[in-house]
């Protein structure tokens, strides 16, 4: 699928994980592509993340709050619709260290749902094409319509479109 | 055991150490002792933790980094070595949602081996019988 098609899947949705939302704009992600069952978001590099200053690789944690925010737009990409959410449990392998200068993309799928739970999973990618390397990988569950405001406009949701498998 | 933590507990090493992980710094946490000399971790609230603004919660991937963290800087001052501890895998609990105020963090290393280390962290806010999360981390050290 080419870029073009992945990014028209995105419409408004992705609105409430940038645009005004205070915290994401800070870190800086960017969702990639938004589809049934299916999200990514992509960090780029920042000496803000760094864990280790000798290698100038990125911090386990910012990698997780990467991984934590796609699962939940991927949550949303799946039920079709905002609703409050919360992880309930979060499951990080850390499967080698990060290149200096390299953007990270989370690529995340729902594999299950249920009435109340869902179960994501995912990879943390460093590159692109034939040099795409995993450096980290996800599982966590999201508990739905959690008590509590809605996280967003459900109206970001009506273009979402329904996908291609 | 708690010999090494004196490490921790002097106040211009404790600085310096958060420091030397930018990430740690950016979170803004900082390392604290309690009434009873115990390392306590301090994350005062920062508008850029806000995950949720509807309902003003702590992103759970806030709590996980700065668990991640303490525990990374505990470990250091429980072992000696020349590398920082590589952080081989975490499982974080969320037990209920993180409010806008201050978070604290204690850490207890449950097995120190010679190449991996366990811990588990437990993250509070008002009450620290009543934590927010908690999380379990593997960390490998030297090499």
């Amino acid at each position: 699928m080419s870029d073009s098609k992945k990014n028209s899947d995105l419409s408004g949705a992705a609105d409430a994980f940038t645009g005004d939302h205070p915290g994401f704009k800070e870190y800086q992600f960017q969702p990639v592509y938004m589809q049934e069952c299916k999200a990514a978001m992509r960090l780029p590099y920042n000496e803000k993340f760094v864990g280790d200053k000798i290698t100038g690789s990125i911090h386990g944690g910012i990698i997780t709050l990467l991984m934590d925010t796609a699962g939940g737009m991927c949550v949303m990409a799946t039920v079709k619709k905002m609703m409050p959410i919360a992880t309930l449990d979060l499951r990080m392998d850390y499967l080698r260290p990060t290149k200096k200068g390299m953007d990270i993309t989370a690529e995340v799928e729902c594999y299950k749902l249920t009435h109340n739970v869902a179960f994501v999973r995912g990879f943390a990618y460093e590159g692109e094409g034939d040099e795409k390397e995993a450096v980290a990988h996800m599982s966590a569950a999201f508990m739905l319509n959690t008590k509590g405001p809605n996280f967003g406009k459900a109206s970001r949701f009506s273009e979402v479109a329904g996908g291609e498998k | 055991m708690t010999k090494a933590f004196d490490f921790l507990l002097d106040e211009e090493n404790a600085k310096e150490l958060v420091s030397s992980i930018p990430y740690a710094e950016y979170l803004g946490m900082r390392i604290q002792q309690n009434i009873n000399g115990e390392i306590i971790f301090h994350l005062p609230f920062q508008e850029k933790h806000v995950g949720n603004p509807m309902i003003r919660a702590i992103h759970g991937g806030i709590l996980a980094s700065f668990m991640e963290c303490s525990a990374t800087i505990m470990v250091i001052g429980t072992v000696s070595h020349d590398h920082l501890p590589k952080c081989v895998n975490q499982t974080t609990e969320y037990l209920k949602s993180a409010k806008d105020v201050d978070t604290y963090a204690r850490v207890k290393v449950n097995k120190a081996g010679r190449r991996i280390l366990a811990t588990t962290v437990s993250c509070w806010q008002q009450d620290e019988s009543v934590p927010v999360a908690i999380a379990h981390l593997r960390f490998m050290v030297g090499g």
